[in-house]
């Protein structure tokens, strides 16, 4: 059995890359096809997030929202649900906390303990509201999908409408906030860069979310929940807590993004449109195989699609919307089933022959 | 402000921004027969939005405009069933991602072709479907306004809630969607391919899908607008959903949805920020479904109770 | 002798868990015959009847129909050569009409349009042809089982299927629907249909069948006249070994009532009674059989017990305590484990370890955490060791996905965990179903043990008439829902006659059923 359960391993492992690999094909194909110098593009592209150390820091501070979105989704993928609420309560979370940064410019408490608050409340209002889809879903049975999307659109505008009314910058012609004060910024770890401290933050929620899924009986829950509901319910699990709790959870770790990405890399708060932060929770999800240990690795992988494709954007002609494409690509093969699965059958069939080969002689 | 020519003006826009409802809640209702919710309506909308209105732009025809949106559409069709039913993506996930690719890919598409990322105005002059006044009814006051002088596809998009209602319980196409929908298995034993039928009603769905984009961009508005969809697949399918998949029933869910849509549109005009305007035809549609399921979800509790009455009435020891 | 409709040659088939369903397999069924396929649950019979229904794929072997070598694709394309299948779990959409459950497939159209009449009169002709009678036109879930079965059956005759596959198909019915199904399907053989009849019923396959092939852990182990054939020898090509192994236990000496039932009636998904009435109680020390047709109630029985279904009356009471208004998880706390039929849906999460997999039901536990929240580790992983090596799990350790084990190996680990739960009351629903002799005889010791050393109660639902007077202490039967005959001592108790208890000929009266409750 031993063999074949290696097969089975190397298989998983080869159909990332491969996945990567033909999302990476794509893309080429589609910049050689709009793009007079497809080489300078390309190049821009792949290396171009390491080549200055403020392109390096453009690449960490993204990562850094991804750790927690991608952490988030993974309790939502893994009790197999799809629930999206992640993007809206992003959004919401950032606008909160921006309005009550700017609400209380020059608070007289230590900077420190105001930036925990901030990101305490933004992470409460996340999960408070991510309560709503998830009780649609476990109580009621009104997909997820549906509700979360709708939610989602629902607090775009919710979010507008509040920067709009409270904290407007009337000097920009584009809606955004006023200049966020400077005590709660999170402290740069390398100057001039998008590197902060809420790379601790993200790292450490990581390590959290790591310890409730497998060292409390939680994390039991929700993975078997996920896994095989009915077998959960004769083990006499509830069900419904378990579900609740895990979107819950994952709205909270995504609304803690939010906020740590308003106060860690922004001057003022600016997101008007969908963040897509739900789908790039769920594609950070996918890439770690719901388990959170390995999210920093599909944080970054997707961390560095992104500032790859910023850096095409502003270098070249060619529009950062490509790399959404690359992004779905990507989900689509490695979540699936049967891409290269005829080889790994016929590989597993010639192994267990083998195998009983082995046991009669 | 309230008299009878503003109400009849008012539930005429009713009905112009419940058309690409119709399509919708149609498109969705063919999928969800065949036991498959669709969850990437939206994209298949987008893609036909903006093909339509580029190839009729380029073209100066309609026709050509209207045949390449509804390929565009299909081809989302074939893409998402490839990935769900060959390769055995998760269906749910595959039309999340599709969304987003659609979402990136159609703006990308509208970057290179038109030079603008967030309207096609400018460069491409699409060719338009036009209104349709009702002999005889458009004689009558009142009425004419609130039935008649609709974009053509308001006609047709009710046309296709009666062709999807023929088509599902008259047809023998739609004797096997409706078989595969509730044993797939059981199909297959028969000889039905469940995949071809899966194939099929997704394809179905797209063209009903195609003409709801369509409409958005070359009938409700003359143009393509990044993410112009914004919800309406979901809030088509959920109509849809409220109707328990009833073709006629889901025409008036979809009205419902509509009403409070042109109610925003409505309010637009009025002092109240739009951007809280906005939120109205999303916090309804959340309204709606949780009062239907509640009432659904009481009445099969009730029964369920009802049959362990004996059970649960005897004395506690 | 008339030549061969069919034959399959070395037929094998690998599952992706490395499980080999199919080694080397050979079937060959002639023009005009009723041919058995035997064999134990778990030996085959079912993979390779749907390889050759085209619903899974095999690796090696050839198939040939009417001496023509084929390539089965799919379901259409094996009906388009011919093949007919009567599934065990019927095959059929409840809320359509018969006549368009038997047309499904090649139905009658004027243009588009679906033709109900017509549809509805090719079913009736060929109901009245084969004197099969149904109702065209009644919907298909308000009809009895066995109506619903000769609906399956013209499914295949309208297709002109000249070979039909029964999958065990007198596994649901009462022994009036099945001598009528043999009549009928002798009826057939005279015109000229070939028949494969699975069923593991070997006094049906004598009565019935002309030919038989014999399945064997994958494998098949022979096959040969019926006519030339005993029972017994039958019965020793698909056992291989003696039927009658005694397995050694002590004389049970029960205690205090465990569980009590008294007045139990359920209800099934449709609302259809299934239950009715039943009292039995279940002792510390002992072993209740529950012997019976399948599908005759006993399921809702263990459904109810573990309170997965909400009874429509009466009342259960586990360890004294009645189980009314308890969710699974109180219920389980009052002393309950089960081991349920269907492993991979109810037993365990495939995809899961095997450490998640015997932590399940218990890692809630106090026992188990450090500073009351978080989980020890080391308790875990040295108490799932234990079980691995108690249990003799074949695997390479607790990390090990559980659906890359063999069937065998799955159903240890699910033994494992229910029989360490500390629970005093053991529903065990088919345990050793589709298992190897090596794990069948593990899990058969382990019940006794328990009730001899610890002192538990054990509720064991079984279609396995070996195992049920095996293992049984007292012994009841169960038909259409109800307690038919209960036995104060299983020693006594002769193959012939559970016979005519399960098969509805004979009932005991109440006197008779002294003990029972």
């Amino acid at each position: 059995m031993k063999k074949i359960k290696q097969a089975n391993a190397l298989f998983e492992f080869i159909r990332i890359i491969a996945a990567l690999l033909i999302a990476y094909a794509i893309t080429l194909l589609l910049i050689v096809l709009i793009t007079d110098d497809p080489i300078d593009a390309v190049y821009h592209f792949a290396i171009g997030p390491f080549t200055t150390k403020r392109r390096f820091g453009q690449l960490i501070g993204k990562f850094i929202p991804y750790l927690l979105t991608g952490t988030g989704m993974c309790f939502v993928y893994a009790s197999n649900r799809f629930n999206l609420i992640g993007e809206g309560v992003y959004s919401l979370s950032g606008c909160i906390v921006a309005i009550l940064a700017i609400k209380n410019a020059g608070i007289a408490l230590p900077p420190a303990l105001w930036i925990a608050i901030l990101l305490i409340i933004g992470t409460l209002v996340g999960a408070a509201v991510g309560l709503i889809p998830a009780l649609m879903r476990e109580k009621l049975a009104i997909h997820e999908i549906v509700s979360s999307i709708m939610l989602n659109f629902a607090l775009l505008y919710l979010t507008n409408y509040l920067i709009k009314t409270r904290v407007a910058d009337t000097e920009i012609t584009y809606l955004g906030s006023t200049m966020l004060p400077k005590e709660v910024k999170l402290t740069a770890l390398v100057n001039g860069t998008n590197i902060h401290s809420g790379l601790f933050i993200g790292l450490l929620a990581v390590v959290v979310a790591t310890v409730i899924f497998y060292r409390t009986s939680l994390g039991y829950h929700i993975r078997i929940c996920g896994s095989n509901q009915e077998f959960a319910k004769v083990s006499g699990i509830n069900i419904a807590r378990s579900l609740i709790i895990a979107q819950v959870l994952g709205a909270a770790f995504s609304a803690l993004g939010g906020a740590v990405d308003i106060l860690g890399v922004y001057d003022r708060y600016m997101w008007t449109a969908l963040t897509q932060m739900g789908f790039d929770g769920l594609l950070v999800a996918v890439l770690s195989k719901k388990k959170p240990q390995y999210v920093p690795l599909g944080a970054f992988l997707l961390a560095y699609m992104r500032t790859g494709a910023t850096i095409l954007n502003y270098k070249t002609d060619i529009p950062l919307e490509f790399v959404q494409v690359m992004q779905a690509v990507v989900i689509l093969l490695i979540a699936a089933e049967q891409f290269l699965g005829k080889y790994k059958n016929a590989l597993i069939f010639r192994l267990a022959k083998q195998e009983k080969g082995e046991k009669n002689v | 402000m309230f008299n009878l020519d503003f109400i009849c003006s008012f539930l005429a826009s009713v009905i112009r921004v419940t058309t690409p409802l119709f399509f919708v809640s149609m498109a969705t209702l063919v999928t969800r027969k065949a036991g498959l919710l669709n969850m990437a309506t939206e994209s298949m909308m987008l893609a036909a939005a903006l093909t339509g209105v580029l190839v009729s732009g380029w073209t100066q025809s309609l026709l050509f405009g209207v045949l390449a949106g509804i390929v565009a559409s299909a081809a989302v069709a074939l893409i998402i069933c490839y990935c769900a039913f060959k390769l055995k993506t998760d269906l749910y996930l595959t039309c999340i991602a599709v969304n987003t690719a659609l979402s990136g890919g159609t703006t990308f598409a509208m970057y290179v072709f038109a030079h603008d990322k967030l309207y096609t105005l400018q460069v491409v002059h699409s060719k338009a479907f036009g209104n349709w006044n009702i002999p005889f009814i458009k004689d009558i006051p009142y009425l004419s306004t609130i039935l008649s002088g609709h974009n053509i596809l308001t006609y047709v998009s009710i046309l296709g809630v009666v062709i999807m209602w023929f088509l599902i319980y008259k047809t023998r196409l739609g004797l096997r969607i409706r078989g595969v929908g509730e044993n797939p298995r059981a199909a297959e034993s028969s000889g039905v391919d469940p995949v071809k039928i899966y194939f099929i009603s997704f394809l179905i769905c797209s063209v009903y899908a195609a003409f709801g984009g369509m409409y958005m961009s070359m009938g409700y508005l003359s143009y393509f607008m990044r993410d112009m969809m914004s919800g309406r697949g979901f809030i088509g399918m959920s109509a849809m959903n409220v109707a328990n998949a009833k073709p006629f029933l889901s025409m008036l869910t979809s009205l419902m949805f509509g009403f409070s849509q042109a109610l925003a549109n409505l309010m637009q005009l009025s002092n109240i920020p739009s951007e809280a305007v906005s939120m109205l035809p999303y916090i309804s549609t959340v309204i709606i479904l949780v009062v239907s399921s509640s009432i659904r979800m009481v009445l099969s509790l009730r029964k369920e109770r009802a049959e362990s009455k004996d059970y649960y009435d005897q004395p506690a020891d | 002798m008339s030549e061969d409709i069919l034959s399959m040659e070395h037929i094998t088939k690998v599952y992706e868990n490395g499980f080999i369903a199919n080694e080397d397999v050979s079937l060959s069924v002639r023009k005009g015959e009723i041919h058995a396929l035997v064999g134990e649950n778990g030996a085959g019979k079912t993979t390779l009847m749907n390889i050759l229904f085209g619903f899974i794929p095999y690796q090696e072997g050839r198939i040939l129909i009417n001496g023509e070598e084929v390539h089965i694709t799919g379901p259409l394309d094996a009906i388009e050569k011919g093949i007919g299948m009567v599934h065990q779990h019927f095959m059929q959409m409840p809320s359509l009409t018969v006549a368009e459950n038997v047309v499904l497939g090649m139905e009658p159209v004027r243009g588009v349009i679906f033709d109900r009449q017509e549809a509805a009169k090719i079913t009736q002709e060929i109901s009245d042809k084969y004197d099969l009678k149904v109702n065209a036109d009644d919907i298909v879930a308000d009809l009895p089982i066995g109506l619903r079965q000769k609906v399956e059956l013209l499914k295949a005759l309208v297709r002109n299927c000249k070979l039909l596959i029964l999958d065990e198909p007198t596994a649901v019915l009462t022994p009036q629907e099945t001598e009528e199904l043999f009549v009928q399907l002798k009826e057939l053989k005279k015109n000229g249909f070939s028949i494969i009849f699975i069923s593991h019923k070997l006094e049906e396959v004598m009565k019935l069948c002309d030919r038989v092939t014999v399945l064997r852990r994958g494998r098949s182990v022979g096959s040969g006249e019926i006519k030339d054939l005993t029972t017994a020898e039958l019965s020793k090509m698909i056992v291989g070994r003696d039927v009658v192994t005694e397995i050694e236990k002590e004389k049970s000496e029960p205690k205090k009532d465990i569980l009590s039932v008294e007045g139990l009636r359920c209800k099934n998904k449709d609302y259809v009674e299934v239950v009715k009435g039943i009292d039995l109680k279940v002792r510390a020390g002992e072993i209740l059989g529950v012997a019976g047709v399948e599908g005759n109630g006993q399921v809702e029985v263990a459904e109810a017990i573990t309170g997965m279904l909400i009874p429509s009356g009466g009342n259960i009471r586990i360890n004294g305590k009645n189980i009314r208004g308890k969710t699974i998880k109180q219920i389980k706390d009052l002393g309950l484990s089960y081991i349920s039929e269907d492993r991979l849906k109810y037993g365990c999460a495939p995809l899961m370890p095997i450490r998640e997999n015997l932590m399940a039901d218990r890692i809630d536990r106090k026992e188990y955490k450090k500073f009351g929240l978080f989980l020890d580790r080391k308790k875990i992983d040295d108490e799932v060791k234990q079980l691995i090596r108690e249990y003799e799990i074949k695997c390479d350790d607790g990390e090990e996905e559980i659906r890359m084990l063999s069937g065998g190996n799955i159903q240890k680990v699910i033994v494992a965990r229910e029989m360490s739960s500390g629970a005093n009351l053991i529903v065990a629903n088919q345990p050793t179903r589709g298992i190897d002799v090596g794990t069948t005889d593990l899990i058969r010791k382990t019940l006794i043990r328990k009730t001899r050393e610890e002192n538990v109660g054990v509720l064991l639902i079984t279609s396995d008439l070996n195992e049920v007077l095996e293992l049984s202490d007292r012994m009841i039967v169960m038909k259409d829902g109800q307690i038919v005959a209960h036995f104060n001592d299983v020693k006594k108790v002769s193959d012939e006659q559970l016979g005519e208890y399960m098969l509805g000929i004979r009932k005991m009266s109440p006197e008779e059923m002294e003990g029972l409750s």
